[in-house]
This record gives structure tokens, C-alpha cells and sequence, in this order.
């Protein structure tokens, strides 16, 4: 049996509880091809350095590693969160598409906030303009990420849409979700790098409709506190 | 943004002391502002000492020069963005310059043929020495790209001056409107006048002796004229150059595009219309050969001037084909290529001074060293990778 075909066996209940028998099932990821001594490989260059320097490398010279992912690599314009994002705008499988147009949306976040930025006549007025668009994109999606959601939960024959806490991983997941439906909404004559730029300059600065949209939840959220407790039953 | 401005003003940190890991050293920028432009925005005075830096061109005069065309579409929205049309004074242009300086007039015209691949900077050349021809008081004769005539006609109508040709009345009118807002000035001043009679129709007749602006406003008035007035136009401005009347400089974008084998009109039994079939191309033809004095003829061959199936080589001999390299022949061969280091590091700087290129990390030795490789220091690639960040 190959190595990749060793490491990629789904754990037999056995295995886990004879492993790592302290842990239980719900603590690892039940659906990966790989076994849980697999690490997850390091890109940053930076990182690697640290790794080297504290010693740590050293521990992981025979630890096998997972495979190399197509779109990670140590660019110096590699960022995680875009990567995602790009792979959440992408449909049937083209990638070079979905990363063209989020990098045309970026150039236009760039072109509008530099026509802003141009125009101000003092240097108070340009030091709050902000110009990077990766930072312009994270803060866009923390405005857009919402702290509660609300799952449906059966009592007594009726549903109630219950709040309950929210993942990191969830908010991110809908605030990128979120901005990527808005950007595709109907009368398509603005296409969506445009409705990007938009949109993300709009949730930078705490207003447009993503915003709104998070905004929404939370009211929801805050009129069905009553059934909160439907939680636990 | 505050942050960096900070840093920016307190840390002038060079870039040769920056350490390769940058997670403990602050990113070091190289905001040295006068490396990558000059003052000088004299085409006329640049000289090799110019080379690889930044010149201004104000807003009249790119309204003046370039409204009609002759910079990149995307060269011209990013000069809008970052406000301000500057462009690279670069070894070709100033070979060029140097050679124009130095021309014989009393000699036959010699022709310049600018080559190289695509997007690597010879339509901002040839910029350039429009710029220069306009600042030392040339008659321009500018054809910003020559596809435009031939792959995107609107309407091509059989000649009203010669029976096998073909007009294109639309494309004609627009660069008379072209040639008289770049030398409005000077031809005026120059009281240049036509040496034949020209008959259009019964009651439309521009007499010998008549100023060459009234020929101009027949065509802008009168499309179905307009290529026929171009023709009589540049035969009369051939004919005052030889005869030192003034002083003329052809400058065609994507020549190779008149020996194309392909346009996009086509006549009723579904034959096309080749580009040599058109009156526009014998009229610049008979303009770039060398039987005239008093001028000079400077070219440019590109392979996106060709249909795709065409764009093998982007030599002059393959672009131009048997006809077109007789035609040009001899010429003087100019190479237009990559960046090299000195220019990189300046097209850069202008960038980060712009703030185009936000991305700190993408100021780093690293950072630069990355764009380097992945772009091939090829202009076109490296504007393409630094726009998004």
C-alpha cells in the first residue's frame, strides 16, 4: 500500500480509540482522507523562519505533511482570507475566472478610493483615506460578519427560529456568502468587479446592503430571545 | 494609512540595508523622490542621462496630442487614476530623439521601424516621439493604431476618387479631426496652400492655391470625401516638405497591419476586402516611402497588429511580409524590450510613490524580487500584476 494511500484511510473506530483514545470523535474532523497525526503544511516564509529558529522544525522533519493545495504559495500577495474568497465566487470549476474577478474588483477599490484620495486637499483629510484593498476587505467582512444565528427548533409541533451562538468559521462563511449574492443581484449591466468595489467600500465604511443584511439577523435575533432557551430543550 | 505615512516620514530607510525575512525589521520602503522622474518636460531636451525616469506630460497637451488616440487604453485610465500622464523616458525614445536631433533633412526620409513583442512599450515610444515632434515643431502626421481602420470598420463604401478602391468615410473624418487638433496651431501659422485643383462633385471644388485648413474642413464636413481629402492632404504636405515649406513626421502605430492579409469587410459575393484594396493605405504608403526629403518616417511593427493565426515572430521581416519589408527597405531597425534592472526598480518606485502598489510587503527586497521574476520585467505583465494590489 502507498504511503499517500496509507495516510488517507479513514480511521476504523478502532484505530481512534486505540491512538488517541483520550479524544473524543467530535474533536476531530470526521470527514478527512487524512489520519490525525497528518500536519498541515506551512507556506508563510516568515512562519517557516520562526519554525527553524524556535526548534520546532526539527520535531517535524519525519512528521508526514498533507499535500500541497493549487492556490496556496508564499507570494507576497497571498492572502488567506481572498484565497477563500476567490474559491467561494468561483462556479463550475474556473478558478481563473473567480480570481480575475475578484482582483478587477480589488483595482477598482483601489481606482475609487485613489480618486478620493487625490481630490482631498489636506493631509488630515488623505490619512484617513484608507488605499490598500486587502485591508479595506477584511474590515468589510468583520462589519459583515454577524455574533448570532438563528436555526430552526421543533417544540411542540410548531418551528421557532431559535438564536443561538455563531462559529468564526460560520460568520465568515455568510459575510463572504452574503457579499458575494448581493454582488450578483439581477439588472447585471454593472458587472460584478464593479458591484464588488462597491460593496466592500460600503461595508468598510459601515453602511450598504451586506451591512444591512447582518443588521437584519441580529434584530431577528434579538425579537426571538425569548425562545432562546428552546436550545437545550 | 496614518501608520505608514509615519514610518514613511520618520524611517527613510534604504532599500539596500533591508533583510530578507521582514517580520522583525519594518518594512522599508524607497520613497527616493528623485530618482525615478525628471523636471524636464522638453522631449526635445532628453538625453541619455534621462533614461529610465519619469516625465510629465500636462493636461492640455495630452488633450492636444493624444484626444484622437496613440496611448494604450489601459496606460491612459491608470495615468487618470493616479493623476497625471507620465511616461518612462526609455532607451528607445531617446535613440530616436538622438537620431532626429542629428537628421540630414536635405537627405531622402529615413524610416525607423520600432519592434518587439507585445506590451513591452513601443506604442509610449512612439508617445514619446509625437511629444517631441510637436515640441520641435514638426508637422505630425500620427496614426494612433492602424487595426482600427482595417478590423473595426463601421462602413467601408466604394471610392468616390478611385474606381477599385474603397473609403472608409467614418474612420476618415475622425483622424482629419485628429490631424487638425495636433497641428491646428501650426498650420496656421505655416499658410501651407494646396498646388492642385481638386474636384469632388459639380459644385464642390477646392481651387489651387487655397489654404490646406479649407481641404481639412471639407472632409470633416463632408465624410463621403473625407478619405479623398486625407489623400490630396497628405500628397500636398509631401510635396511642401520636399519643397521646405515644412517639416514633416509620420509616426504610424502597428504599420505591419496594411500587409494583413484580413479585415472585417466583406462584399455582397463574400469576398473580403483586403487592406491593400483600401485608399487609406496607398495614401500612407506613398507617405513612408523614401522619395521625399525634409521628414523623417518612424514605425512600428507589433504582432497583436496581426489576426491571431499571424503572430508567430515579432520580427519586422515576418510582421511586414515579402511586400511590406521591399516597401520599407532599408530602415533602421530599433528594439524595444523588457525593462532592465535600473528601469524596474523606477517603474516601481512610481508606483509605490503613487500609491498603486499598497501591498507592504510587496515593497520589500522580497517583494520586488517576486514581481521581478513573475513578470519577466515585461512592462505590460508587471502594470497587470500590480494593479489588483
Amino acid at each position: 500500500m502507498s504511503l499517500s494511500g496509507l495516510l488517507r484511510t479513514l480511521p476504523t473506530l478502532n484505530a481512534i480509540n486505540s491512538s488517541l483514545g483520550s479524544l473524543s470523535l467530535l474533536s476531530r474532523q470526521p470527514y478527512s482522507m487524512y489520519k490525525p497525526f497528518v500536519k498541515e503544511p506551512v507556506y508563510n516564509i516568515e512562519q517557516l523562519d520562526k519554525l527553524i529558529e524556535s526548534g520546532e522544525a526539527k520535531k517535524r522533519e519525519f512528521v508526514p505533511v498533507k499535500a500541497a493545495r493549487n492556490d496556496h504559495n508564499v507570494s507576497v500577495f497571498y492572502d488567506d482570507l481572498t484565497s477563500k474568497f476567490i474559491n467561494m465566487v468561483m462556479v463550475k470549476g474556473q478558478k481563473e475566472l473567480a480570481r480575475n474577478l475578484v482582483e478587477m474588483g480589488y483595482m477598482k477599490v483601489k481606482q475609487i478610493q485613489l480618486a478620493k484620495y487625490y481630490e482631498a486637499t489636506t493631509d488630515a483629510e488623505r490619512a484617513e483615506i484608507e488605499l490598500n484593498p486587502i485591508t479595506i476587505f477584511h474590515k468589510a467582512l468583520e462589519n459583515c460578519s454577524p455574533v448570532l444565528q438563528l436555526t430552526p427548533i421543533k417544540r411542540g409541533g410548531s418551528t421557532y427560529q431559535v438564536p443561538i451562538p455563531i462559529t468564526e468559521n460560520r460568520a465568515r462563511f455568510l459575510a463572504m456568502k452574503w457579499m458575494i449574492l448581493e454582488c450578483r443581484e439581477k439588472e447585471r449591466k454593472i458587472h460584478f468587479p464593479e458591484r464588488l468595489a462597491f460593496e466592500l467600500i460600503d461595508a468598510f465604511n459601515n453602511t450598504g446592503k451586506v451591512v444591512k443584511r447582518k443588521q437584519d439577523l441580529h434584530k431577528q435575533c434579538e425579537n426571538n430571545r425569548a425562545y432562546a432557551h428552546y436550545r437545550w430543550g | 494609512m496614518m501608520r505608514y505615512l509615519r514610518t514613511c516620514n520618520i524611517l527613510r530607510v534604504w532599500r539596500r540595508f533591508s533583510s530578507i525575512s521582514a517580520e522583525s525589521v519594518p518594512v522599508t520602503e524607497s520613497i527616493t523622490n528623485d530618482i525615478f522622474r525628471t523636471n524636464e518636460s522638453n522631449p526635445v531636451n532628453h538625453r541619455v542621462e534621462h533614461n529610465s525616469r519619469f516625465y510629465s506630460i500636462s493636461e492640455p497637451v495630452k488633450k492636444q496630442l493624444f484626444a484622437g488616440g496613440g496611448l494604450p487604453k489601459e496606460y491612459q485610465s491608470l495615468s487618470e487614476t493616479l493623476n497625471g500622464l507620465c511616461i518612462m523616458v526609455r532607451k528607445p525614445a531617446i535613440e530616436l530623439i538622438h537620431y532626429l536631433n542629428k537628421t540630414n533633412f536635405d537627405a531622402p526620409v529615413l524610416r525607423y521601424v520600432l519592434y518587439g513583442k507585445t506590451g513591452v512599450g513601443k506604442s509610449l515610444s512612439l508617445a514619446h516621439v509625437v511629444h517631441y515632434g510637436s515640441s520641435a515643431g514638426f508637422v505630425l502626421v500620427h496614426v494612433p493604431w492602424v487595426p482600427k481602420w482595417f478590423q473595426y470598420v463601421k462602413v467601408a463604401t466604394p471610392s468616390s476618387v478611385h474606381a477599385n478602391k474603397y473609403d472608409q468615410p467614418i474612420e476618415a473624418v475622425e483622424w482629419l479631426k485628429h490631424f487638425s487638433t495636433q497641428n491646428g496651431h501650426l498650420l496656421h501659422k505655416l499658410e501651407l496652400k494646396t498646388s492642385n485643383t481638386y474636384t469632388w462633385s459639380k459644385r464642390e471644388v477646392t481651387a489651387e492655391g487655397s489654404p490646406l485648413s479649407e481641404l481639412i474642413d471639407l472632409g470633416l464636413n463632408r465624410a463621403k470625401y473625407a478619405t479623398g481629402c486625407i489623400v490630396a492632404l497628405l500628397d500636398e504636405l509631401k510635396r511642401a516638405a520636399s519643397s521646405k515649406q515644412c517639416r514633416l513626421l509620420v509616426v504610424i502605430d502597428g504599420f505591419n497591419s496594411f500587409f494583413s492579409p484580413k479585415s472585417n469587410v466583406i462584399r455582397e459575393d463574400k469576398s473580403m476586402v483586403l487592406p491593400s484594396d483600401f485608399l487609406l493605405t496607398d495614401a500612407l504608403l506613398s507617405l513612408t516611402r523614401n522619395d521625399w526629403n525634409n521628414g523623417a518616417v518612424v514605425v512600428s511593427v507589433d504582432p497583436s497588429a496581426h489576426p491571431p493565426e499571424l503572430r508567430e515572430s515579432p520580427l519586422p521581416r515576418y510582421l511586414l511580409g515579402k511586400t511590406g519589408f521591399e516597401h520599407l527597405d532599408p530602415f533602421v531597425p530599433i528594439e524595444v524590450q523588457n525593462y532592465n534592472d535600473k528601469e524596474f526598480r523606477s517603474q516601481i518606485d512610481y508606483y509605490i510613490e503613487r500609491n498603486w502598489l499598497q501591498q507592504p510587503k510587496a515593497r520589500t527586497d522580497n517583494g520586488q524580487a517576486e514581481l521581478s521574476f513573475t513578470s519577466g520585467k515585461h512592462p505590460y505583465s508587471l502594470m497587470r500584476l500590480v494593479a489588483p494590489y
